[in-house]
Parts: C-alpha cells; structure tokens; sequence
C-alpha cells in the first residue's frame, strides 16, 4: 500500500514520499516573499509557535497543501533560529501530532510508514486464529530494542512484554508510542541536514518575532553547591562504603564520580574522598578521574549513569524522595531550585 | 605468585603452546578484532591484531602469556585507540560466574590473607584484618557445587534463548571460562548490532530486572472473576507462562484443589493480599532468572579470553562445549598430563581432576604436572 494522497502525506511530512510531493511545487525561497505564500509562512509560524505554547491543542488539517509546504519551512525557521529549547519544543510538538493521527489510522498505513522510514517489517496478527489476539502486532527483537531501550518508564523494558520465538508483541496503540523516538529523530535529522541559506526578510521577520516572544526559561546550571546530606542514596551509598573502607564496585565508583562531577565537584575534591577504599592508589584514581571529566582519553565528559542503568548494575538504593526521576541528577531538584532563587 | 613460581609457569606454558596448537580457536574475521594478552611478569597489553592464524600461534609460542583475550566486537582498525577504532559490530555475549551464585560451600573453601601480616583466614575477606591493616586478598577456590551452579544457570540461559530470543541451536557457542563459569556467544548478525543500551535490555530481561507484576494481568483492584481472561495460563510463552507454570509447584493450601493453572493462580490472588501476590511473583522472578554479569553483555568493547587458551588462575584450557549436560569441568578441560613436579603447598586442599582425587596439606609434595599447575596458579601452592 502506497502513502500518496496528500490528505494522508499532509499527517505525515516527514516521510520522503511528502518531500517528493512538495518538490513538485518548485517553490524556491525568494518565492516566500509572494503575497500567495502568506499563508503557508503563517501557517509554519504556526506550528512554531503552538508548540511552544501548549502541546495539548487539537491540531486540524485544513488545507493538505498548505500543512505540507508549511513543514519544511517551519524546519527552516527553527534552524535560522538555533535555540536547543525551540528546536526540542517542536520536535516533541511535531511527534505528538503524528502520534494523535496514527492512533486513527488504518493497520497497512501504520505498517507501511514503519516500513518506509524505519525499516521494521510489522507482522499482523491474525484476531481469528492467533493465541495473542490481544496484540496487533509483532516485530523482531532487535527492532523494537533499538527504539525501545531509550525509553525510562518500566512497562517498555523488554521483560515486561510478551517475547517469543525472537518477536515483540505489541498493540497498535504500543506501537504508536514506539514510534514516537523515531520519528523526534528524523525530523532532528532532517533539521541537522539543512544547509542554512540565506533568510528572505519575511522569514527573518519570524525568526525575529518568535525570538522575542519566547526567551528561554531560566535553566538552573548544573554547578550547585549541594551538600553531602543531600545528594542522592546512590551515592551516599558509595561514599559510605568507602567511609567503611569496603571495596566499591567499579559501577559504584563510575556513578559517584560522574554525579559529582556534574553537580561541579573538581577532580582534586573527588580524589580527596577515594584514599578509604582497600585498593587506592593515588595515580590511577587521578587518571581515571580525570578521564570520566573529559580531561585525558577520548576527552569525553562522562555523563553520570541513569536509574535505570543503576538498577541494572545493582547499584540502586531507592528511597521515597527519588519519587520518579530518571537521573542520580535529578534528585532533589527542588532543593537545587530553592538554592538558586535564595541566592 | 613469586619470580620462581613464575618462572616454571611460564615455561610449562610455552611448553604446552609449542606442541599444542590445535586446541585454538581460530576465529572468524580474525583482522578486524583486537587482541590482547597479559604476560607473567607485567601488565595487561591491548590492541593488537593479527592477520592471520598463522600469526596468531606463533605469537602465543613465543609469548606464551598467563591470559590471552580477543575482542567480541569487530573494528575497521582494531590497533587504534579505542575512539578510533572504527566499531563494526559485536557478538552478543553472556558470562556466567560462580563467583556470583552464593553457594554455601564458599565459607568452606574460600581463603583471604592479608597483605601487611600474612594472617589467613576463611571465607570472605573481612574489612579489616586483626593487625588493623585493610588491604586483604581474596583467594577464591571453585568446587563441584560452584561450577554446577553456574552449570545450571548457563542450561536456564539456553532455554530463554532458543525459546523467547528464537536463537536456534547451531547459533550458540558455549564455552567453560577455564577457570570459574562459562561463556555463551551468539553467532547471529541480527544481534551483532544491537547498542549498549539494547544489551541491557536483554540483560535485564534474562536477569529479571524491572518485572511490573501488574504485566501478569492482574493488578491490585482486578476481580479474578471478571478478569480471569486477563490471566495467562502455563503454555504461554515468555516470562509470563514460567510464571504461571511456577504456580503448579504450590501446595493445595495456597492455590486449592485446582488442576488448571489459571485457576491455581485465581485462587492465590482472590485469597492473598496483593502484596503477598507481588512477592510470590518478585521471588518466582528471582528464581527463573539467570544469573549473568551485566557487566559483560552490556560491555561491547570487551575482550574476551580466547577459546583454546589457558587460564593463567588454573591452567585449565577454555574449551568448547558441545553437550553441557556431559561436560565436567574437572576432566575435559584439563590440558596438562601425568609427569611430576614438586611443589609446596601453602593452603590445604582436595579436589579432583581428570577422575583423579588429590588430598593435599601445608609443604612440599609430588604431583603430576595438571594438579601442580592447578594450585600453583590459583595461589594455593608455590616453587620453593
């Protein structure tokens, strides 16, 4: 089944066969300037600015042509603009949208678009004869980890699906949501390839305006002076451990290290803490410090490891007060908040 | 190990590579892996390649190093640093370790001294010695019950692979590390590239890590009448059906006089508090699960000891394993043969090796080459 409405295109512009269909229109970028495109550039204003706004707005598709010219214009702006927070803003707007629309679309659309830009082959799953008729679908492990594996919410560790025979079983509605990450990264990419040509006055307007409109929030630096009563059990686990002299495991170190590093501990002040456990030695600890801080090697910074990564490696110690965070770093963010605005 | 100890080991290994060359794997796209090894006297050295078998074995004669390893991934340029090697691929690999699988026998024959006075001691090492001084080593030992633990999960392991990973037969290679467990590879490239994050995925499902009890269709407000649909009965496959088979193995006062597992299983919920429901599934979990080091699969950089080389903590080859349930690990990987050394034994032992018991106690004493070169390179004996 082909995707070459543009009723259907205009839901999807990401796909390449919604390029084709706006490179038929030959429209270059001086056109943009014409009174007939007004619209168009409006409506890519639009879908800036309605993502910055609110993400829980009900998206209509008026006019097909008009959804599907305005897309890669609206990428256009968000490029000339170059804020990460606009850029991510969008993209989470731009993939909810196509999200709300593939939960109304027929089995073989949905099949065909992860056909298309995935490459993942989806297996329907026949309601009358199959065991697992309470699943739409069923893909091969190796393609629903490759999308799945980034997502922090338990119900999409590979455990907590049905797994059989080197396949996933999914429901549409699951499927859809896998998606998401894939589609936020072809439109990052599709942003990433564009060659910034020079902006007609129309379009540099917009920049301008949304610019204006939308400063950035205040983001809380990384660097806060936390005290050690306040860092996350994690890592008050592995400085007690070292107070007690036991050997921390190498992943205990790792994301002690890497969290105190980020919340801008110096190399010199993490050595400090090490000279307890059985086996230091001053040389390697510096070196491995300043390795996991970006500063030998690959020259890297290190980022500190997530919860979910701790809980694989047994190094998590979960209390009431992580609630959900995602990250050692989050821990506490409240604290970090109070902090920054008493100052 | 002290310089004389070092010394014999080192020629009895050279020995054995000079005439026994067969044993060694010889791997598939041999130039695009990184290898590595660590002599006897010095530390480990990396990133070095060969472009042929040929190359290979003469570099272990000459060599003859305590550990030889071979990367599981596949580089472009495999003696680069590590950022520039041009990362291809990896085959997806699982370690299990008895040193992880807490066997009561390891009070028993687990040693520790401690490096400042020498004290010995059993079992695991405390934090701190008598003498106050905390650096201590571990010197672990590995029996029969050990290595048929570890035998056991590694047979765990292979049922999850072949009947939820699809993994046929053919496609695993299992092999005894030579020393504390075993090693299983999978040679199929749908694995091969799958990232780090994907591998800890698979790491936690055959580990057990993460498991929602509510997946089982059940949650804290389900009705087992109305939801009794919702309940997965043994023949399903995956998690969920080991879960609900686990239920046949309870007594009638937990799940009725029930024949069907679904009903099992309706009975324990509808007469258990939910928390009870949710421990009896989170320790299920914890038994079915496999014991693997995550360490391993989810390390795709990692170099692995290569099959066909000795174990510089035992002198025991890495060998293949066609059959595990046939395999012992104290006969078919034993390389060295019958002639006679002496040695001096610094920690009572007993152990078996190719169907031959050995009782020995503190001093010297004869023994044929494969039990001198088993104590002497696990730390429990030395050339005086």
């Amino acid at each position: 089944m082909k995707i070459n409405l543009p009723s259907d295109l205009a839901k999807y512009p990401f796909l390449d066969e919604a390029g084709q269909h706006v490179k038929k229109y030959g429209a270059e970028l001086r056109d943009l300037e014409n009174t007939e495109y007004e619209t168009i550039l409006e409506k890519a204003k639009l879908r800036i600015t309605n993502s910055l706004l609110s993400t829980n707005y009900k998206y209509e598709i008026m006019d097909p042509n008009t959804e599907l010219l305005s897309f890669p214009i609206s990428l256009l702006i968000v490029k000339a603009i170059e804020r990460d927070y606009i850029t991510s803003k969008f993209l989470y707007s731009e993939t909810l949208k196509v999200e709300k629309f593939l939960e109304d679309e027929k089995l073989d659309i949905i099949a065909q678009i992860f056909k298309n830009t995935l490459h993942i082959t989806l297996n329907k799953i026949n309601s009358q004869t199959s065991q697992f008729n309470e699943f739409d679908f069923y893909i091969s492990i190796s393609d629903y980890l490759k999308w799945a594996a980034t997502f922090h919410e338990l119900e999409w560790k590979l455990i907590n699906r049905l797994v059989h025979s080197g396949s996933v079983y999914l429901s549409k509605h699951d499927l859809i949501r896998l998606i998401q990450n894939a589609i936020k990264s072809i439109i990052r990419k599709k942003l990433d390839s564009i060659k910034m040509p020079k902006l007609s006055e129309k379009l540099n307007d917009i920049v301008l305006e949304i610019n204006q409109k939308f400063p950035s929030p205040i983001s809380y630096s990384n660097k806060f002076d936390i005290p050690a009563d306040k860092y996350p059990p994690c890592v008050k686990h592995a400085l007690q451990m070292i107070e007690n002299h036991e050997s921390l495991p190498h992943f205990g170190r790792f994301s002690m290290t890497t969290y105190l590093l980020n919340i801008g501990k110096s190399v010199d002040e993490i050595i400090q803490l090490y000279p307890k456990i059985p086996d230091f030695n001053e040389k390697i600890t510096r070196y491995q410090v300043e390795h996991l801080a970006g500063l030998q090697g690959s020259r890297t910074k290190y980022k500190t490891p997530s919860c979910k990564n701790l809980i694989t490696h047994n190094f998590c110690f979960k209390i009431k007060k992580c609630n959900n965070i995602k990250n050692p770093l989050q821990f506490g963010r409240n604290y970090k908040k109070r902090s920054r605005l008493s100052k | 190990m002290n310089s004389k100890t070092n010394y014999v080991l080192k020629n009895i290994f050279h020995k054995y590579y000079s005439t026994n060359t067969v044993n060694i794997e010889l791997p598939k796209l041999i130039t695009n892996r990184e290898f590595g090894y660590v002599p006897f006297d010095g530390k480990m050295v990396r990133h070095l390649s060969f472009k042929t078998h040929e190359e290979l074995i003469d570099f272990l004669i000459q060599k003859s190093p305590l550990a030889v390893y071979m990367s599981n991934a596949y580089y472009n340029f495999p003696t680069k640093p590590m950022m520039n090697k041009d990362w291809l691929s990896c085959d997806l690999v699982f370690d299990i370790d008895a040193d992880a699988i807490p066997t009561k026998c390891k009070k028993n024959h687990d040693v520790w001294r401690c490096n400042k006075c020498n004290f010995m001691g059993k079992g695991i090492k405390p934090v701190k010695c008598n003498c106050g001084f905390n650096i201590i080593s571990q010197i672990n030992w590995y029996c029969e019950i050990c290595l048929s633990a570890a035998k056991f999960e590694v047979i765990k392991l292979i049922d999850f692979l072949i009947k939820d990973f699809g993994v046929n037969q053919k496609e695993l290679k299992i092999h005894f590390s030579g020393h504390r467990g075993y090693h299983v590879t999978i040679n199929n490239d749908v694995f091969n590239s799958l990232s780090r994050m994907a591998r800890n995925e698979i790491s936690d499902y055959l580990k057990g890590v993460g498991f929602i009890t509510e997946m089982m269709g059940l949650t804290k407000y389900s009705n087992f009448k109305t939801d009794y649909s919702q309940i997965h009965d043994a023949t399903y496959p995956g998690w969920y059906g080991r879960i609900s088979t686990s239920f046949n193995n309870l007594s009638s006062d937990l799940v009725g006089n029930n024949d069907v597992v679904k009903d099992k299983i309706a009975y324990f919920f509808s007469h258990n508090k939910y928390s009870k429901f949710t421990k009896y599934i989170e320790k299920v979990v914890n038994q079915l699960s496999v014991n693997i080091d995550s360490s391993v699969t989810t390390d795709i950089h990692r170099i692995f000891r290569l099959s066909g080389t000795l174990h510089g903590k035992s002198g025991l080859l890495k060998s293949p394993i066609n059959n595990i349930d046939d395999f012992d690990p104290f006969t078919d990987p034993v390389a060295f043969d019958d002639e006679q050394i002496v040695v001096k034994v610094i920690f009572p032992r007993e152990f078996v090796l190719n169907e031959q018991k050995f009782k020995v106690n503190i001093g010297s004493i004869s023994l044929p080459k494969m039990a001198a070169v088993y104590l002497l390179c696990g730390g429990f004996a030395i050339i005086d």
